[in-house]
């Protein structure tokens, strides 16, 4: 009896980890990244991020397309860190069915996502990350950022 | 190999072409599900990926991995369009003039930019002014129309000579121009000569002598196709396309009862490939309509109430979704 136990736990925790798995995407964007160009490469995704959450406005009246609710709950400066191994770029978002960031409609929000710009000092790698998960749920796993350096495929 | 491959991949894709709805820098698919959203007030995307975008102080061209290539500032409003050979960007800015005896303001420049953020061609309305029928320049003068701008975008303007709202390019079939121009200051439809440089036709276009017109297109049948948002004295929407050859109204789309249907600023207008018309209303919060010729509707798209809804596009974006994958 124990042994079934213990094997459906284990096929339970199988089939989580694939679940995790099928919501963590890894991409290396660029490889053999020259160190004078990583600050860049950092601000260009914070550029990026800011331009594409920027509140818009109609261009008569000045009515804003986006509410204040809609940034409250996400972090699109980034949280920066470094160390001896790597460096990294943190931003907590919202993403709708298809995980397409930049939605603001709360009908349409279903995920939320940790993306990660990851630079990887020993490969040279600058790495991107994003992690998703149910709107309302924790987030289920914190990223190991040294071991994603290690072992990031292309 | 590699070209073999993509070939076979894009006579597959386009054997199965799909349509994909663009308001502003936004993508839906036809089940109105968002697919791609980009930074930017209006978008011009590419078959290689690449994307125009329109910031209020500039124009922003990225790659298919959303690198920004280039900008350049101009202020950008109303549509962004490709030409017909699809590798160059038509664009409306703006310039603050400054006449005699009287107070800045803005006017149009049109810009023709290629995908190295080279301004190819340019139009000035303000230093091509006598090219225009004087009477129309007049007129503008007159009604000196307020900057109805957010101050963000405009404020050293203090009223408006010209207001264009589209600019095309026309099919090399049709023999009064290669570009087509609306703007609502002066009220006049205008076409341009291929280097940009001549005012080839121009009119009123309206037995009106108040008119407000978007989106004004030349059809490859050689007809007009716009969108006459009414106006005060006439409350009500209308979608016109027009015989020119034979100075006649061919088709026309308002609703019952009439003012049922009025737009009173914005409007954007296609004839899609199935010979039905889409279109932009925001009568009662913007929504995006097909309608078949006989004025039924087919299809349509709510978007939340802020939404600027000024450019809206049918297009097969097949290439560029398969080369830009977004963030």
């Amino acid at each position: 009896m124990r042994l079934i136990i213990f094997l459906f736990s284990a096929l339970l925790a199988a089939c989580a980890h694939q679940t995790l798995q099928k919501n963590i995407q890894r991409k290396t964007l660029q490889k053999d990244v020259d160190t004078s160009k990583v600050d860049r490469l950092f601000q260009e995704k914070i550029n990026y991020l800011q331009s594409l959450y920027k509140v818009r406005r109609d261009p008569y009246f000045g009515r804003a397309d986006k509410t204040e609710d809609c940034l409250s709950d996400i972090d699109i400066k980034g949280k920066a860190f470094e160390n001896a191994d790597h460096r990294s770029l943190t931003f907590n978002l919202k993403t709708n069915s298809d995980f397409i960031y930049g939605v603001c409609n709360p009908e349409e929000i279903l995920y939320k996502s940790e993306l990660i710009y990851l630079y990887c000092k020993k490969t040279s790698r600058f790495i991107e990350i994003k992690t998703f998960w149910p709107y309302k749920k924790a987030q289920p796993v914190l990223l190991d950022r040294a071991k994603e350096c290690s072992n990031v495929a292309d | 190999m590699l070209q073999i491959s993509l070939a076979i991949f894009f006579t597959i894709t386009s054997l199965l072409a799909e349509e994909h709805n663009v308001i502003g820098c936004e993508i839906f698919s036809m089940e109105k599900k968002l697919l791609r959203k980009f930074p930017g007030e209006l978008c011009a995307f590419t078959d290689d990926g690449s994307i125009l975008s329109t910031e209020e102080e500039r124009i922003v061209y990225y790659d298919k991995n959303l690198k920004i290539k280039w900008t350049l500032p101009i202020k950008a409003h109303h549509q962004v369009n490709l030409n017909l050979k699809k590798d160059k960007f038509l664009l409306i800015g703006s310039d603050i003039v400054k006449q005699k005896n009287a107070k800045p303001a803005r006017s149009d420049v049109l810009y023709i930019v290629n995908k190295s953020g080279k301004i190819e061609k340019k139009f000035d309305l303000f230093k091509e002014k006598a090219q225009f029928d004087k009477k129309y320049w007049v007129q503008a003068q007159k009604r000196k129309f307020p900057v109805i701008w957010t101050p963000s975008r405009f404020s050293d303007a203090e009223w408006e000579l010209t207001h264009v709202n589209s600019f095309y390019e026309i099919d090399a079939k049709f023999n009064h121009g290669s570009f087509i121009v609306n703007d609502i200051s002066l009220m006049l439809v205008f076409t341009l000569s291929a280097d940009l440089k001549k005012v080839v036709w121009q009119s009123h276009l309206s037995s009106d002598p108040w008119t407000m017109l978007h989106d004004v297109q030349v059809l490859r049948n050689g007809n007009l196709l716009y969108y006459d948002n009414g106006t005060k004295s006439r409350p009500y929407s209308t979608l016109i396309e027009y015989d020119l050859k034979n100075s006649k109204i061919v088709w026309q789309y308002e609703r019952t009862p009439k003012e049922s249907f009025y737009a009173v600023r914005w409007g954007g207008i296609q004839r899609l490939e199935n010979g039905n018309t889409l279109f932009s209303d925001i009568t009662k919060g913007p929504i995006s309509i097909e309608i078949t010729k006989d004025g039924h509707e087919v299809w349509n798209m709510k978007s939340p109430p802020q939404t600027y809804l000024q450019q809206i596009k049918r297009q097969d974006l097949t290439k560029f979704l398969y080369h830009n994958k977004g963030l």
